[in-house]
């Protein structure tokens, strides 16, 4: 019982890896959204094999990953996200803060995740349209040597910038919304206290 | 030992009722009993680093990779006679029926479940269990629990643990259920699974913001997606 919620913390740090990593486009449509997380996701698969085969070293990986984080996952629209209740009246100054802070925690974790989904592949299968601008790509990651197959499911909005993902979901958990309900978890233990995250994550960080 | 058993029903019962939160949050993620909860998660944790976890990286260090396969092999295979019950319940007489044959096979053709010959003819293994079943009935899973060594549960699935001890085959033969086999058998078992969680424990530890609360949530995600309940997307929540 306890196997598949931790595995599934495995495949939500493959997904956020291609989250992260994926490309930056400005369609709006169903079939536009898969095209825009194969294509971008291809291209992550590629980097990732040239730093599997030597092509590639760790630093510069790691710039591109830095690089491109911001323009092509929506991390401002992600951090409104988790932060949830707690966003409405929050002072400014403490926002941005958490913001650059929340940012540097997810490049840190995944960064060093990097290494472990080298040599994956991803087929994306087929999509849903929730709403206008707001779609589900599903996909399956496949896994190298006798790892199994591992089907995530992309969560793509579009907004002033084209679109974006948002949220990635393996075996059922969905990553913002699990960060969301760690985050605020912390913030009402703290009375609302939003620098409480912020510290928690400046922590987690180090 | 059965008035043991009531005596710690009574002192559990006892310590929830004293230990409820009142926090949104909590109560949001359905875990009246998150300060209880957070102490076992603690002792979980402390355990797993003192004792699970270093038996664990011993047994792979010790035991060759294809004798822990076969190991694990057969503690899968022990258990689809659960499955098998479950699909039933459930009224899926086809799955039940391929679990059955998964069975069969690899008991028979794949020495007592050593060997996981159903896979190679490609015949699907389904996981299932009596939590499962009884959500399936309709059973909301109720307050959030973290049990001692086994971790993230509900009320539901705690009590669906409980029975899906009846189908299970040490449970058949009294040599094992009323003896100190059982506990080598559960103890090869902790062994096994903790090995294979090996590298997501590792990843919880390096990923998490709040360690107990990513494990709720992903617990609380992963069973209603279990459920199918995710199937059609329809509740995810907004963004803005």
């Amino acid at each position: 019982m306890l196997r598949q919620p931790l595995t599934a913390i495995t495949g939500m740090l493959a997904a956020l890896l291609l989250l992260a990593l994926s490309g930056h486009a400005f369609a709006q449509s169903a079939s536009e959204a898969e095209a825009f997380v194969q294509r971008e996701a291809q291209e992550v698969i590629n980097a990732l094999q040239a730093f599997r085969d030597g092509e590639l070293d760790e630093a510069t990986l790691r710039r591109n990953f830095r690089d491109r984080v911001d323009q092509l996952a929506d991390v401002p629209r992600i951090t409104g996200f988790v932060l949830g209740r707690f966003r409405r009246g929050a002072d400014e100054a403490e926002l941005e803060e958490f913001r650059t802070v929340f940012r540097e925690f997810a490049i840190n974790v995944y960064e060093r995740e990097l290494g472990n989904y080298a040599g994956q592949t991803l087929d994306v299968t087929g999509s849903v349209t929730r709403a206008p601008g707001d779609f589900i790509v599903r996909s399956t990651v496949r896994a190298r040597g006798n790892g199994e197959d591992v089907a995530v499911n992309w969560r793509v909005m579009s907004g002033d910038n084209g679109l974006r993902v948002v949220d990635a979901e393996v075996m059922g958990v969905w990553l913002a919304q699990t960060q969301r309900e760690e985050i605020t978890s912390i913030i009402g233990n703290a009375g609302g206290d939003i620098s409480a995250a912020t510290r928690a994550l400046r922590q987690r960080t180090r | 030992m059965r008035a043991a058993h009531l005596l710690f029903a009574v002192l559990l019962a006892g310590s929830l009722a004293s230990a409820c939160t009142t926090r949104q949050e909590a109560l949001q993620a359905n875990d009246p009993f998150e300060p209880v909860n957070r102490a076992v998660f603690s002792f979980n944790t402390a355990a797993d680093r003192a004792v699970i976890a270093p038996l664990a990286h011993a047994y792979r260090d010790t035991v060759p990779s294809p004798a822990r396969t076969g190991v694990h092999n057969v503690l899968t295979n022990l258990n689809q006679p659960v499955v098998f019950a479950n699909l039933l319940l459930q009224g899926r007489p086809g799955e039940a029926f391929a679990t059955a044959s998964r069975f069969g096979l690899n008991t028979i053709v794949g020495v007592g479940g050593l060997f996981d010959v159903a896979s190679e003819a490609n015949i699907t293994r389904h996981d299932m269990d009596f939590g499962l079943t009884l959500g399936h009935w309709g059973v909301e899973g109720g307050p959030y629990v973290v049990l001692p060594f086994l971790g993230p549960s509900n009320m539901r699935d705690t009590l669906g643990r409980f029975a899906d001890r009846y189908p299970h085959p040490t449970y058949w033969v009294e040599d094992i259920r009323e003896t100190d086999a059982i506990w080598v058998y559960r103890g090869i078992y902790a062994l096994d699974i903790r090995l294979q969680l090996d590298e997501t424990f590792a990843s919880l530890e390096r990923s998490a913001i709040d360690p107990y609360v990513q494990l709720r949530s992903v617990y609380r995600q992963n069973r209603a997606a279990a459920l199918g309940r995710q199937r059609d997307f329809e509740d995810l929540p907004d963004f803005d």
